[in-house]
């Protein structure tokens, strides 16, 4: 603005002197008698018709004619280059607002890309954020059309500060024609709801006069070739314009959101196959326990049936010894709660959820798996020892994929060991704390040990070196203790067997 | 039931399965000894066999059937029933094969193992009539002389006087003379019946 007052200014000095200068120089501009100007030019002169002679009105006026067109000229000049330079000035304007958007735009698809899976919403929601600040509006929302609930699919919402939010959620029901219009990948704006069609956006026009939402500019997300969703802005206190240059802009946000949204999809999907397959898997796994399952189950059903039945026979003596009857229904009552405790533990193990990470005692991950294979064990005559360090900090997990871990190495170990005699089948379960940020669980076996060869393939999908094997079960614990951010590794005892193991960093809660 | 209480033996590795069963057999009348391995039952000094051994196939250290092989190597005929966690097929065919009196899969009702115990302690006392019979039948081999014993092993093989005269090399009529005296010191009326002996009391026919 200063710039723009200051050519004003200069531009009245100059042409201001110059007709100071005009004014100054008429009188001897002015026609004289002798003949000759105020240049000394001879003046050129009239013959009239009587005779006499006068000089000619060119000759009396020509330097003020001169000299007006000079003047105008000039003014004409300023004029030009003002309006030029205002021009310049509103160009160099929108080139810095540009720089600015492209800057945040570029920023946001950095942080965007980057970013992890968790930090994803916070992050786009914090993009919307910014860009409803940039654009001065009043409300961002995220649609995505891909949910079949119409009331799950605001996505991401933000609402400026001080602008009050409507007083309920849209469903994407109420905006018919709207939604299908960037359904269509079309792009949707009004400056007030009664731009809409009155006929086919009835509904839509109702609903935006009752949510108290003036103007609105929509961009549909292309995902591929398909519509994913779509960013809508909107004012809700005032009407407003949504000139081109800016809904360009809002598409480009809108590609970078879209490119998010797609990452986010196609991470969700592959997390959703790796549970599926951990699922698969830990089935597949227990299968091989079912034999030490049914013994887990039968010693407890076995002792109910035979103190019950026991007990029949008790009440039908005379006189009844109740002493003992009560002492019977007590373990009938122990053996039963031990028969739930197997499946409990079955169940945990076999259940399909999603995760949850929370603070978990390895101690007692670890025990709970021994617990599960000691009828196995018992079948295969191994025996299986716990070295658990006593007060072990908790580590942040997800307790059923990290059992499925240490419930494959400690088969694996059992495995390993099967050509051994029985004496030597010695199976080892230990944790430890390694550092102040990291604990470690091992699984020792005295088996046939680890080739140096197969180290790292054993890790890869499909390897397998038995006969029934999948090849899956290393490959699958590994990406699930990555996902924990621990390293799963293995190494040949020196003397014999293997020893697999695996990191876990400590929880915020064990620090 | 007789009146005389029968000895059961539990072996079981599961404390409760041990309990449970100890008091249903108890409550049927049994006494009832309870370990928590073969091991453990072997180590303790018995003067007599219980009349059934109630046994668990699978337990660490010695299973079962190794129990049940390392008494046979021993000679000891105990009635064996065995319980076992699941229907393992091969294990019940070897401990059948083996002479145990049954093979129940857990959780068992109380009318079979009750049943089954019956049988073993059944199957038991019918041993101990058929041992106390070789016992005797050995007491009365025993005051033979060496040429009697010749003569006994040769006649239940159903050689005629005159062949086992040729056989040993003596005359018939001693032949006739130690014949008398086995079937005596037999106590045996007929040839048919001192062939019932020799095959209670095990005696090989040898051929010279």
């Amino acid at each position: 603005m200063g710039y723009n007052a200051f050519t004003v200014v200069a531009s009245l000095r100059i042409l201001g002197g110059m007709s100071l200068w005009l004014v100054l120089a008429l009188p001897c501009l002015s026609p004289a008698a002798h003949g000759a100007d105020v240049l000394g030019q001879k003046m050129e002169l009239e013959y009239l018709s009587d005779g006499s002679q006068r000089p000619s009105l060119w000759g009396l006026y020509r330097w003020h004619v001169i000299g007006g067109l000079l003047v105008l000229g000039c003014a004409l000049l300023m004029v030009g280059l003002l309006r030029q330079r205002t021009g310049r000035k509103r160009v160099e304007l929108s080139l810095d607002e540009r720089l600015r958007f492209e800057t945040l735009l570029s920023e946001l698809s950095a942080r965007l890309i980057y970013i992890s899976l968790n930090d994803l919403d916070r992050e786009i929601e914090q993009g919307l954020r910014r860009m409803v600040d940039f654009l001065e509006a009043d409300q961002g929302r995220l649609l995505d059309f891909s949910k079949d609930n119409p009331e799950a699919s605001i996505t991401h919402s933000w609402t400026a500060e001080g602008a009050v939010p409507p007083p309920s959620a849209v469903r994407l029901d109420e905006l018919p024609w709207v939604v299908a219009r960037l359904q269509d990948g079309e792009l949707v704006r009004f400056s007030r709801p009664e731009e809409l069609p009155e006929k086919d956006a009835a509904v839509d026009r109702r609903t935006y006069l009752g949510l108290g939402v003036k103007s609105l500019v929509g961009v549909p997300l292309l995902v591929g070739a398909k519509v994913a969703g779509a960013l809508l802005l909107t004012t809700l206190g005032t009407e407003r314009a949504w000139p081109d240059d800016l809904v360009q802009r809002l598409r480009l946000f809108g590609e970078v959101l879209a490119q998010a949204l797609s990452r986010r999809q196609s991470e969700m999907e592959t997390q959703q196959l790796r549970q599926d397959l951990a699922h698969v898997s830990r089935i597949a796994t227990i299968g091989q326990l079912t034999t030490s399952l049914a013994h887990e189950l039968n010693q407890p059903l076995t002792a109910i049936l035979s103190n019950a039945q026991a007990a029949q026979r008790f009440l039908a003596a005379d006189p009844v010894d109740l002493e003992e009857v009560r002492e019977i229904l007590k373990d009938i009552v122990d053996d039963d709660k031990r028969a739930g405790e197997v499946i409990r533990r079955l169940r945990n193990l076999l259940k399909k959820g999603n995760p949850e990470f929370r603070a978990l005692d390895l101690n007692e991950t670890v025990g709970e798996v021994a617990r599960l294979v000691s009828g196995d064990a018992l079948v295969r005559g191994v025996s299986i020892r716990l070295a658990l360090a006593p007060e072990l900090p908790p580590v942040r997990g997800d307790r059923v994929p990290l059992q499925q871990v240490v419930l494959n190495l400690v088969l694996n170990g059992m495995d390993a060991m099967r050509e051994l005699s029985p004496q030597d089948r010695i199976l080892i379960l230990r944790t430890t704390r390694e550092s102040s940020t990291v604990v470690r669980v091992a699984v020792r076996d005295s088996g046939v040990g680890v080739g140096e060869g197969n180290r790292e393939d054993m890790f890869q999908a499909f390897y397998t070196t038995k006969a029934d094997g999948m090849g899956m079960g290393l490959a699958i614990a590994r990406s699930i203790v990555e996902a924990h951010g621990g390293r799963l590794e293995a190494h040949s005892n020196a003397d014999g067997g293997a020893t697999f193991s695996f990191t876990l960093p400590i929880g915020d809660e064990g620090r | 039931m007789t009146g005389v209480s029968s000895l059961v033996s539990i072996i079981d590795d599961d404390a409760s399965v041990r309990k449970g069963l100890a008091r249903l057999v108890k409550a049927a009348g049994y006494d009832v000894e309870t370990f928590a391995s073969a091991h453990e039952y072997l180590a303790q000094p018995r003067p007599e066999d219980p009349a059934c051994l109630l046994l668990d196939v699978r337990m660490p250290g010695l299973s079962g059937l190794e129990l049940q092989e390392a008494l046979a190597r021993t000679g000891r005929r105990v009635s064996i029933v065995f319980v076992s966690g699941h229907g393992d097929i091969p294990g019940s065919v070897k401990a059948m094969k083996s002479g145990a009196v049954d093979f129940l899969t857990k959780p068992v009702d109380d009318r079979e193992l009750l049943g089954a115990i019956e049988r073993a302690v059944a199957k038991a006392a019918q041993d101990r009539r058929e041992q106390a019979v070789t016992r005797d039948v050995h007491d009365r081999i025993k005051t033979l002389t060496p040429r009697e014993a010749q003569v006994f092993a040769l006649v239940v093989t159903g050689r005629l006087n005159k062949q086992i005269a040729a056989d040993l090399g003596i005359g018939e009529k001693t032949v006739k003379v130690h014949r008398g005296r086995v079937m005596e010191k037999m106590r045996a009326r007929s040839v048919a019946e001192l062939v019932r002996l020799a095959d209670q009391g095990g005696v090989i026919a040898v051929n010279p």
